[in-house]
């Protein structure tokens, strides 16, 4: 089993972070596009690195040094649970592959395990990067001894284990019973939503609070997760005290769960992906009156349909403008009066609502789903470019798709803002026309990014929208840069802010403008 | 002789680095004419009728669909011909009769039409039951049928085919051999390529066989076979690089 598990690990590794495309490519673009990939990778680790710092920092601070080891698994296992649970739907169950893999003369475990070993990789990198700064920051402010050290890198390795078996299983069972209904989608979108916007929450309760609070509510998550989650506190236990015994139990308890987790699914593997094979097999269908449409509303509709089919899409394109809805919301209904009293006596307030649109641009320019849209067309975009429409129209499609995730939700949520503080006259102009105009530029800066650097190869849908998609990852840098930098001129330049705020909206709708032209002239071929 | 529905004319396609995939490839296929297009892999088939259906560009040559530049008038030349590739990969996360009546919203096909139509080609490739289900639930055959109906369903003045009969069952073979002789019968043309050299012999009017990029024989089906058989004829040209 050794030998057939270490042969599928390395056909796995080959697809790692593109590292064999870019050895045997001769293609330039695809070397170009590997090298953004890594600029991009290496850029959002500087921003892992960073958080764990400051966090870790922060708990050194307020004299809560005794809890980052606790800390740096908890985080390191939330990281690792979202990562893998993002990951998991066609990791385990529903292999694209699964044919060709199962048609091997190998065991049920090899295969789970290779894929495991992949998973765990991945995370481990991740994680390593992310949570080193962290034990530095920890050494520096407590004595740690070398056997002290030791446990800390030890555990590194092993704490990716058992939120990765977790989140594996709930994805493997979220697979197993939605397997038949049409809905998962966004069964899965909704269940995603709620879980990011509790997660703000309670980031944004923790904001609000003072040091002392946030001490005692550190303490207190601490001593939940020690309670409620016993590796954090056998790792905690065992660095503290230097208890060898509890280390032992919290490595062991990991190889333990590793194996128990595949030799179960080993035995349900062929089921579990046979009834996920063979399903919606309903023969109840009556051919009936079909609906009409033009040839822009049939692209228009399936749009939608890709939208609501592809949960890590929509979940990317829309959860910014929910956070905008929300904290819209809460403006309304929950804005402490303490913190207007603040913003006036400061005298910002002025400058605050001035800003506004902008703000509310910055995040318009965050959701973008033509970035992403034309690459979504995959291995199927051999029927839009054969389809008797022209390339503007698919286009058309494709950017009246992301004004209707952005606009409605905006305007609403503008509509809330305006009710929450008093605007002048231009400046409730300007907190409606700002934001609408941003959202158009965005759409089709996506579009055009999307045309230059599609990604059709992909084997999950995953790669098209994250997974180091060049077009997402421009858009979101050209959208930042576009409405970021403004906010900048206008702090610095305050007393012109109005005038800098009307500036940038005549300069984007032109800008917009000018990609749409271009848009309108380019001819897509397979 | 019928009109020209499919007109090459000197095409050629050269991909990066120098390597000629077409050289200099000129045939028309006729109103009423099932043509053959055959070679071996890699011999410039698939590269040919990408250009054909406007879904790959290319700088040398014209083709013409109906007296019409695929090149200067793309969407109208779409309007006229169906395309189904060698291996369809359909919107998986939409069902059969969704990507059905988008076909027909794509080409504007009348309310009153869609679902007659619709009924007659599923029954005949027995997948009415079917068409509510995702296509993601589908085998490989019937993504193909419904390719195949997403083509028909739209009375296209060219059909391009590549490799149609792939992944079908003997009776669906049958049903779509009789449904291209009718199209023929009311005025299109069917442009496929395909590795099945019998059916072409018993299918086509007209064939062509294409080898390392160069067409090397063009005609009726009688011309180019004379007394042999069409595989006796494709083996001889293609190891001699005899042209006929």
């Amino acid at each position: 089993m050794a030998r057939k598990y270490k042969l599928l690990l390395k056909m796995q590794l080959y697809s790692l972070f593109g590292i064999n495309r870019l050895f045997h490519s001769n293609d330039k673009k695809e070397r170009q596009h590997t090298l953004i990939i890594g600029v991009s990778g290496l850029a959002i680790i500087g921003v892992f690195v960073y958080l764990s710092s400051y966090i870790c920092s922060t708990f050194a601070d307020i004299g809560l040094v005794q809890a980052i080891p606790t800390l740096i698994i908890v985080i390191y296992s939330l990281v690792v649970l979202m990562l893998t649970f993002i990951k998991s739907s066609g990791a385990l169950i529903g292999l694209k592959d699964y044919d060709m893999v199962m048609s091997l003369p190998v065991n049920n475990a090899a295969v789970i395990l290779s894929r495991l070993t992949m998973l765990y990789i991945m995370n481990l990198l991740i994680g390593i990067i992310a949570m080193i700064p962290a034990v530095i920051i920890y050494g520096m402010n407590t004595t740690v001894s070398a056997g002290g050290y030791f446990m800390l890198m030890t555990a590194l390795l092993f704490t990716p284990v058992i939120p990765m078996l977790f989140a594996l299983a709930i994805g493997t069972l979220i697979v197993a019973v939605s397997a038949k209904s049409k809905h998962n989608h966004i069964l899965a979108l909704i269940i995603s939503i709620g879980g990011i916007l509790l997660l703000v929450y309670v980031t944004a309760k923790l904001q609000t609070m003072g040091t002392t609070q946030i001490t005692d509510v550190s303490t207190m998550l601490i001593n939940y997760f020690n309670q409620f989650y016993p590796p954090a506190s056998l790792f905690s236990k065992a660095l503290q005290h230097s208890d060898w015994l509890s280390f032992g139990i919290f490595v062991v308890s990991s190889v333990i769960l590793l194996f128990a987790f595949v030799l179960v699914l080993a035995c349900f593997y062929k089921q579990l992906n046979t009834q996920v094979s063979s399903n919606h097999a309903g023969k109840d269908f009556r051919l009936g009156e079909l609906s009409i449409s033009s040839p822009f509303m049939a692209l228009y509709k399936r749009e939608l349909a890709r939208f609501f089919s592809c949960t890590i899409y929509a979940l990317n394109s829309c959860i910014v403008m929910i956070l905008l809805f929300v904290i819209s919301v809460a403006s309304v209904f929950y804005m402490p009066d303490i913190l207007l009293q603040q913003l006036e006596s400061f005298g910002i307030m002025d400058k605050f609502e001035t800003v506004m649109p902008l703000v509310a641009s910055v995040m318009v320019c965050v959701c973008c789903t033509t970035s992403a849209s034309l690459s979504l067309e995959g291995k199927s975009r051999w029927i839009m470019c054969s389809a008797p429409v022209s390339t503007k129209t698919v286009f058309n499609a494709k950017i009246f798709m992301n004004l209707t995730v952005v606009l409605p939700v905006l305007w609403i949520s503008l509509i809330l803002l305006r009710i929450a503080f008093s605007f002048t006259v231009i400046q409730t102009v300007l907190l409606f026309v700002t934001p609408t105009v941003y959202a158009l530029f965005i759409s089709v800066m996506g579009m055009l990014l999307n045309v230059k650097y599609p990604r059709y190869d992909w084997t999950s849908e995953y790669y098209a929208v994250k997974g180091g998609a060049v077009s997402v990852l421009a858009a979101i840098g050209v959208g930042l840069a576009a409405s970021a930098v403004p906010i900048y001129l206008c702090v610095f330049f305050h007393e012109y802010a109005q005038q800098i705020v009307i500036a940038f909206t005549v300069v984007i709708a032109i800008m917009t403008a000018a990609v749409y032209h271009i848009l309108s002239k380019i001819r897509l071929y397979m | 002789m019928g009109k020209h529905i499919l007109e090459i004319r000197h095409y050629s396609k050269i991909y990066s680095g120098n390597k000629k995939a077409v050289d200099d490839l000129s045939l028309t296929v006729n109103s009423g004419e099932i043509h053959a297009f055959i070679g071996h892999n890699g011999a410039g088939k698939t590269t040919t009728i990408r250009a054909v259906v406007g879904v790959m560009d290319f700088e040398q040559g014209q083709i013409l669909i109906d007296g019409h530049s695929v090149k200067k008038e793309p969407v109208l030349c779409k309007s006229l011909t169906a395309y189904i590739p060698d291996n369809p990969d359909l919107y998986e996360y939409i069902t059969g009769i969704q990507y059905l009546n988008y076909i027909c919203d794509m080409f504007l096909i009348p309310e009153n039409e869609r679902t007659s139509t619709i009924r007659r080609y599923a029954e005949l490739f027995r997948i009415t039951d079917s068409l509510g289900d995702l296509i993601s639930s589908y085998s490989h055959g019937m993504k193909q049928k419904l390719a195949l109906i997403g083509a028909f369903i739209h009375r296209p003045k060219l059909f391009v085919f590549d490799e149609p009969f792939v992944g079908l069952d003997p009776e669906a073979s049958y049903n779509l051999k009789k449904i291209m002789k009718e199209a023929c019968q009311h005025g299109s043309a069917i442009f496929f390529s395909t590795h099945v050299l019998e059916v072409a012999e018993k299918l086509c009017d007209t064939v062509s066989i294409i080898n390392s990029g160069k067409l090397i024989a063009n005609g009726t089906m009688e011309e180019v076979k004379g007394q042999h058989s069409l595989e006796d004829v494709f083996m001889e040209v293609v190891e001699n690089g005899k042209e006929i």
